[in-house]
């Protein structure tokens, strides 16, 4: 199994920086590289609503199933 | 440097590198006179007495080739070892003894060895918990090869002891010591290496304890793999 994260491509969307949104959500920037490059072990519910919230998404627009 | 992080920051893992900082430096200055004092006494033969020269750590050589004998007629060489591993004394006879000298030798050098690996792992170690990681894989690899390079000693120096004592009643047995009653005795109880049960218990100690360093560095991947 595995969970793709579409973080950059909300990001463009959005028209936001990593860096703006790190300092929205309140992470470092190094934090939200290892989400949006597929490398995150575990997503805290503070960081995902952090996200969505300064990204005005769902966590669904963010995270997606894919059976392998 | 020792005094000040003592009046600074009283934090025990900075003192403990203090320590072990002189004891590292300390270490390497007796190698140094060591190899110093060997090879001068191998150029100038049994003419020359070097006596007993007792460093910190407890290593003490002490070469008496021509100048002391002993009260039992015999000459003798005499040894000890780093404190760090037990600090026994341990006489060297040269009258018909030249095996129990070097193996005597061979146990100071095997337990001077054994200090200086382990300060030298343990000063890198405590310099991750002062750095704030001490949860890496490299910390799990120092402490089992300290707990190994411990039981590896351990069994070394319970295998010259046995050899040792061996040979030191063959000395008895062929007539080159004359020992009666309680010199006996004495005497037997100093032929001996330090193969504490100490040391090997320490060494199990830092193998179980690489293994909860092992799981903790799991653990700190997952965090640090978390956002």
């Amino acid at each position: 199994m595995k969970i793709n994260v579409h973080l950059d491509r909300l990001l463009v969307d959005r028209k936001i920086t990593l860096k703006q949104l790190a300092e929205d959500v309140g992470v470092t920037v190094a934090n939200l590289s290892i989400l949006k490059n597929g490398h995150a072990k575990a997503v805290r519910f503070s960081t995902l609503s952090g996200i969505c919230k300064a990204l005005d998404c769902q966590p669904g627009d963010l995270l997606e199933y894919v059976s392998e | 440097m020792f005094i000040m992080s003592l009046i600074r920051k009283p934090r025990i893992s900075q003192v403990t590198k203090t320590l072990l900082d002189l004891g590292w430096y300390m270490s390497l200055t007796i190698a140094v006179l060591y190899v110093g004092i060997i090879i001068a006494a191998a150029i100038l033969g049994k003419n020359m007495m070097l006596n007993s020269i007792y460093i910190f750590s407890g290593l003490q050589i002490g070469f008496t080739t021509d100048g002391l004998t002993n009260m039992y007629g015999i000459t003798e060489i005499e040894g000890n070892e780093v404190a760090f591993a037990g600090g026994t004394f341990v006489p060297f006879w040269i009258g018909g003894g030249g095996a129990v000298m070097w193996l005597g030798i061979l146990s100071s050098v095997i337990q001077f060895c054994l200090l200086v690996f382990v300060l030298f792992m343990l000063r890198r170690f405590v310099q991750t918990i002062i750095d704030g990681t001490p949860f890496i894989i490299q910390n799990k690899a120092r402490l089992r090869s300290i707990g190994v390079g411990l039981i590896i000693t351990y069994v070394s120096l319970l295998i010259i002891q046995v050899v040792h004592e061996r040979l030191f009643l063959s000395l008895v047995e062929d007539g080159t010591l004359n020992l009666l009653g309680d010199e006996f005795i004495t005497l037997l109880g100093t032929v001996h290496s330090p193969a504490s049960g100490w040391i090997l218990m320490a060494g199990l100690l830092f193998v179980v304890v690489s293994d909860a360093f092992r799981y903790g560095t799991d653990l700190q991947v997952e965090q640090d793999l978390t956002v």
